[in-house]
């Protein structure tokens, strides 16, 4: 039972919203949602009749007129316009009698009202149909309805009526300026003799009848190849419309002009949203419709002759146009107009061409200076002898075209601005051009133009002279070459190595780069030189050029300062003072190497050695004198400490040199005389059985004592000794494997973990490096985890997969060491066959003070669950941190707490107490 | 849920490392899009959660509630994180008091999203435009597509970013989400009349004025106080207001709940929007009539389902538990109880309630359960 209550304030409501808005939709849709929300329906739809453009309108009754699904909500229900055919049945044959009727199509419900005789609307319900109630409520809610809807269809129609009388105004109005301007065309042939005035009054008349942005006229010149424009107008109230009129080859509109030519009398419409295909097929839309921000453009071919014809070009910019058929109509109506205006112009300007000839004919033309004479736009009439003779072009091949034939591409559009400009304020221009000849050749040429005026002061012609100047420019580039290069040993000499070293020092400070400068003199060179005599010294010099110069990069400067002394200018050298310091270092080593071989002269050899002073900038308050100066006097201390050798200006840079060199000798013979041991760090499981442990290279220094591994590792993977050193470390590993082995002393659960460095992993034949060493060892190769770091895995994922995979084959099991530290992507070790994640000691010792490395454990733990892989905790010390990683289940570890690393024989005696321990590892007490 | 879910991540801990766990555990389980039901008295510092959600690359939606619902249990710190297994279209769209006008664009812009059948909905609980955005919803998709969903936002009633995006924790916005299962729907609330009607003579949105002609906050503090010995200026307002919502009357005899949850001058401010020139109830709750009802609701749903179900979700007002107290767990478990054994209960105790209505329409409810199970078809279908 619905309440009366509500019933009557849903009335209310309903009727209330008809008066919302006048107009027909935005009204509907207002009452028709507020139904849909009081009256708790499924859907509401509106129909109405319509005429044959689809507007509602107001039949008569007998009219057979269409019946449309006009409103509905919710929208979506738009495109099932189910009732359609019923509804206008309905309407047609029982309205007067029925005005309300239900339909149902279970679990549908519709309930639909007449209204008035144009129309229904129809409320549909879910389950239950509409109460008697509800329906008798909603006849006077309905009725109102149909009267606002009468009087918003009978608005909307006189606004179409106004609509339909203004277009017709319109129409008229448009016919009387079309009109209008014919009889302005007509005037203007009758009155005008110049043709340049015809052609510039034809486009203006034409772009102003046709409200255009831009109209310009174009002879179309199919055996010359060339668009040549004729006449331009713009529109001064288009911001946008500037002049584009030029000499155009007909190359980049090949498709598009070859179309027109053919069907004749056909235009050709492009708007920048739907360009035309002939356009596009051309490639010019992006030019058209982008660069010259062009929306729409219409060619209208005006008049064709035998090789050609005249386009009429009509663009538009602020808005996008379509042309209307009256429009069109209209420019052919007027185009038999324009062809007698283009006749007219041909006419005369054949008599104005017979006129400049004999002018022409005046001028001495023939000289040893290239002559080119044009027409006012630029169109070469005439060339000379002397203009073949330089460009290689014959004067046939030229005449026709524009001088652009000859540019080199060399200057800028600002040069040629300039260039016009004086032409055309001061009717001359003179200056150097470099142009280029047939034979694609670039030369320089001084030019001198000038513009030809006829009586009225109007330029008609150009008339360009010049020479080919290329042997002067030539002269000029050997005194700029001697001025700065040294002459008997072609380097830069000291003028611009002080040049450069000043761009250098500028360079380093804005990038805070260290670069550096070595200097060299040549022991003993006097004494050779007095010897053999100056010609052979000096040939001694020219091959020590050579030499300097093969040692450095392209960007480095070697330079001459004069006698025997050169200087080798090294920019950017390093980041650092200490990186810097080291790749002075190495090209010293270099050139001293490379120059301490022999010299062969007249069939003897001869023997020099350099001694080298380096010196690193920028140094605080450094000038370029004080950078020679310091590294003058490095270069001395070298011969003071008994020459053919190295010195750095600053001791400090002195001794970390010295200790690297030494440092790399030392590492050379510590693989030779067996200085490297390998100590054992024992791995443990949660129950603290010896699962297996990891070896850590040791060096024994016969002077220094053990050296720890971060102090050799880096310069070993520098200078690649890591290579030889990762291959002693998997031979002696795996003959102290074998020899576990035989002791009975290994177990399939134990592993040996060996740390793989990248440049070693790299190796083209890495993994077939390893599978030998493994099969020459006897041992089972499941004994062996291989430790790698993230930064190994992220180069050439796919090569480092093939590796892993061809080594895991053999059972060789693979650990990423030091993980957290690393950018390891979640998508790489997805793909990696990896068996252990070994979280970095950094991360375990904070685990317990520092929340985020708590949560960076906690997180890899958790990932290692999910992608079923072990993981190890190295360094752990405590028994609290022991604690804490096995409350977020850890279950394996290495570190001091359990043990430090023990040499070989220390670990043996271990591995034999674990094996009769049943492989229990104690924590040691005082770790 | 083995067909729908890749994983169901819970922390407890409200912790934004719980959170991102959670996450990472689900992702490494192989999700392809993530759900999150958080609690608003989580810590989840923006400075570290925002840039961390940009970071993903499956789509990411849900809220912060006043409360979740996991496993029967109410839980008013931690988060549920649903995993996946298909990459769900869905629709983001911001500025909720204007999106309604947007939204025809919008989802033309998305005809994934227009195929599918059946959506879940967050909206900032405490934007206004959520009626228009609903009203929209059903008008752009049509009668044939259900919806079901809640207010996201905490119980402070301050407005505040609470929707999980991929572009951070987002406010004043709402979500739609394309399920890949089917849905069956109840609807229920279970409170009956006291007095009224009272017709709505002036309202605005969320705001009644005036009540009958007269103001509304002091014609509804008249009837409470003449029934009962409650009185309005010895308590906090919605202290009192929880116990006695308004109905809003619609034909099809469904009584549509509306929360005052502040006085506004002398007009009284809703969750959700109320018509104008609407007869409203003031309306009063008994315990075991709401139990009844989230039982009704539940066993509707069932009724729907034309397949094996294989997840319940539960978009329970947040002032159900405030009304029912300690009787709110007995809710959950008699819902449970009429669902299949190893069915996932998961779901929200929310601001506002959204839900298809069979007769039309897709509402912002107060005050109700709305249960939808997730269902698939069986084999030989």
């Amino acid at each position: 039972m619905i309440k009366t209550l509500t019933l009557m304030s849903i009335q209310h409501e309903l009727g209330m919203a008809t008066g919302q808005d006048l107009r027909l939709r935005p009204m509907l849709q207002h009452f028709m949602q507020a139904c849909l929300q009081r009256l708790g329906l499924r859907g509401v739809y509106v129909y109405l009749a319509v005429d044959d453009d689809g507007e509602p309108c107001l039949p008569p009754l007998e009219s057979q007129c269409h019946i449309r699904l006009f409103c509905a909500l919710p929208e979506a229900q738009l495109q099932q316009p189910h009732q359609d055919a019923e509804i206008g049945q309905w309407l047609h044959k029982t309205l007067a009698s029925q005005p309300v009727r239900g339909f149902d199509r279970a679990p549908r419900h519709f309930c639909a009202f007449a209204l008035g005789r144009f129309g229904a609307i129809v409320f549909e319900r879910w389950q239950h149909p509409m109460e008697s109630e509800v329906t008798d409520a909603l006849v006077a809610v309905v009725k109102r309805l149909a009267s606002t809807t009468l009087a918003s269809i009978e608005h909307e129609r006189s606004l179409l009526e106004i609509d339909k009388r203004q277009r017709a105004e319109h129409a008229l109005r448009e016919q009387l300026r079309l009109a209008h301007t014919s009889t302005r065309l007509a005037g203007l042939l009758a009155e005008e003799d110049d043709p340049q005035t015809i052609l510039d009054q034809v486009v203006t008349i034409i772009g102003e009848a046709m409200n255009a942005d831009r109209t310009l006229i174009y002879d179309v010149d199919l055996r010359r190849d060339q668009g040549i424009g004729l006449a331009e107008w713009c529109n001064s109230d288009a911001d946008d419309a500037w002049p584009t009129i030029d000499t155009y080859p007909l190359d980049f509109f090949r498709h598009s002009v070859d179309a027109v030519a053919q069907r004749r009398h056909e235009w050709l419409e492009s708007h920048r949203d739907a360009p035309h295909p002939l356009l596009v097929a051309d490639d010019v839309v992006d030019m058209l419709h982008r660069q010259m921000n062009i929306r729409s453009l219409l060619w209208y071919p005006l008049h064709f002759y035998d090789g050609g014809f005249y386009l009429l070009v009509f663009n538009q910019i602020r808005y996008t146009r379509v042309w209307r058929e009256a429009e069109i109509e209209f420019l052919g109506n007027i185009a038999q107009q324009i062809s007698v205006a283009l006749h007219k112009i041909k006419l005369l300007r054949q008599r104005e061409r017979a006129e400049q000839d004999l002018r022409l004919a005046a001028t001495a033309f023939e000289t040893h200076e290239a002559i080119v004479i044009t027409d006012q736009r630029g169109i070469i009439q005439r060339v000379n002898k002397a203009f073949t003779r330089i460009t290689g072009y014959e004067s046939e091949e030229v005449v026709g075209k524009t001088p652009r034939i000859l540019k080199s591409g060399r200057q800028t559009r600002e040069f040629y601005r300039q260039m016009w400009e004086a032409l055309h304020n001061e009717g001359y221009w003179q200056g150097e051009i470099w142009n280029k000849r047939k034979n694609g050749e670039i030369y320089p040429e001084w030019e001198t133009i000038t513009a030809v005026k006829n009586d009225r002061g109007e330029i008609t012609h150009y008339v360009a002279t010049f020479q080919d100047i290329t042997e002067r420019k030539q002269s000029e580039a050997r005194i700029q070459h001697l001025a700065y290069f040294d002459s008997l040993t072609d380097l830069p000499n000291r003028a611009l190595l002080l040049d450069r070293l000043k761009h250098e020092l500028a360079v380093c400070r804005r990038h805070n780069v260290v670069g550096a400068l070595l200097f060299l003199d040549i022991d003993r060179f006097k004494t050779i030189n007095d010897a053999l005599g100056h010609p052979s010294g000096d040939a001694l010099l020219q091959q020590i050029a050579r030499r300097l110069s093969q040692q450095v990069r392209s960007e480095d400067t070697v330079s001459r300062m004069g006698g025997d002394e050169f200087v080798v200018l090294l920019p950017q050298a390093g980041a650092t003072p200490e990186e810097a310091n080291y790749t002075a270092q190495t090209v010293a080593e270099k050139i001293r190497h490379a120059l301490a071989a022999p010299y062969s002269l007249h069939g003897h050899h001869y023997h020099l050695t350099p001694s080298i002073g380096i010196v690193l900038f920028p140094e605080e308050g450094d000038t370029i004198d004080d950078i020679l100066k310091h590294a003058d006097t490095a270069m001395y201390r070298a011969k003071a400490a008994g020459r053919n050798t190295i010195r750095f200006y600053l001791p400090s840079m002195q001794e970390a040199a010295d200790q690297r060199l030494t440092l790399e000798n030392d590492l050379n013979h510590a693989i030779e005389q067996n200085q490297f041991l390998l100590h054992y760090q024992p791995q443990v499981d949660d129950e603290g059985r010896l699962i297996g442990a990891e070896a850590l290279l040791r060096w024994e220094h016969p002077r220094h004592g053990m050296i720890p591994p971060d102090q050799f590792i880096p310069v070993a993977e520098e200078t690649g000794q890591i290579l030889a050193i990762g291959e002693w470390v998997l031979n002696h590993a795996t003959r102290q494997i074998k020899r576990w082995t035989d002791a009975g002393l290994c177990s399939p659960k134990r592993h040996l973990g060996l740390n793989v460095s990248p440049r070693q992993f790299h190796q083209n034949d890495f993994a077939e490096r390893v599978i030998d060493i493994i099969e020459h060892s006897g041992i089972a190769a499941s004994c062996i985890k291989l430790e790698i770091t993230e930064s190994v895995v992220m180069n050439d994922v796919d090569d480092v997969i093939n590796k892993m995979q061809s080594l895991q084959a053999l059972g060789i099991q693979f650990a990423i060491d030091d993980f957290g530290t690393g950018y390891s992507s979640l998508a790489y070790l997805k793909r990696l066959p990896l068996n252990q994640l070994k979280i970095d000691k950094s991360f375990v010792q904070e685990v317990l003070s520092d929340d985020n490395s708590a949560a960076i454990v906690e997180t890899i733990i958790s990932m290692s669950r999910h992608l079923r892989l072990d993981v190890i905790a190295e360094g752990v010390e405590t028994e609290k941190e022991l604690d804490f990683l096995r409350r977020l289940g850890c279950q394996a570890f290495q570190g001091y707490l359990f043990r430090r690393p023990l040499p070989e024989a220390e670990f043996t005696a271990l591995l034999h107490e674990c094996v009769a321990a049943d492989m229990y590892l104690p924590c040691q007490a005082s770790a | 849920m083995d067909n729908l879910f890749s994983t169901v991540e819970l922390d407890q801990s409200g912790s934004i490392k719980g959170l991102v766990t959670a996450i990472e555990n689900a992702l490494a389980a192989g999700a392809q899009s993530l759900c999150i039901f958080a609690c608003s008295s989580n810590h989840l510092p923006r400075e570290q959660l925002d840039p961390y959600l940009q970071r993903l690359s499956v789509p990411v939606f849900g809220g912060l509630f006043p409360g979740i619902i996991y496993h029967q249990q109410e839980l008013n710190r931690g988060t549920l994180v649903y995993g996946l297994r298909w990459r769900l279209p869905m629709l983001t769209v911001t500025d909720l008091e204007h999106a309604a006008d947007n939204l025809a664009q919008a989802l033309s812009e998305s005809p994934e999203l227009r195929e599918r059948n059946d959506f879940l909905v967050f909206v900032d609980g405490l934007s206004r435009g959520i009626d228009e955005l609903l009203g929209q919803l059903y008008n752009q998709l049509g009668p044939d597509k259900q919806f079901i969903g809640g207010g996201a936002g905490s119980l402070k009633l301050k407005q505040a970013p609470c929707l999980f995006s991929n572009r951070g924790l987002i406010g004043n916005a709402a979500q739609i989400i394309a399920l890949p299962g089917h849905l069956s729907l109840g609807v229920r609330h279970g409170w009956k009349e006291l007095a009224g009607p009272f017709l709505v003579t002036e309202a605005e949105g969320n705001t009644i004025h005036t009540l009958n002609y007269k103001p509304a906050y002091s014609l509804y503090r008249e009837a409470i106080e003449s029934m009962s010995p409650l009185r309005f200026d010895q308590s906090d307002f919605f202290s009192i207001a929880k116990n006695f919502p308004l109905g809003v009357e619609r034909l099809n005899e469904e009584i549509l709940i509306r929360d005052p949850v502040r006085v506004d001058g002398s007009a009284l401010v809703c969750v959700g929007q109320v018509p104008d020139h609407a007869m409203v109830y003031l309306m009063r709750g008994e315990a075991d009539n709401l139990i009844a009802a989230a039982e009704e609701a539940t066993d509707i749903a069932k009724a729907n389902c034309r397949g094996e179900t294989v997840g319940a979700l539960l978009f329970d007002c947040i002032s159900r538990t405030l009304f029912l107290e300690e009787r709110f767990d007995e809710e959950l478990s008699r819902v449970a109880a009429r669902l299949p054994l190893d069915c996932e209960l998961a779901g929200a105790l929310t601001l506002g309630e959204i839900a298809s209505s069979p007769q039309g329409g897709v509402h912002f409810l107060n005050k109700t359960l709305a249960t939808g199970l997730l269902w698939e078809p069986p084999l030989d279908d």
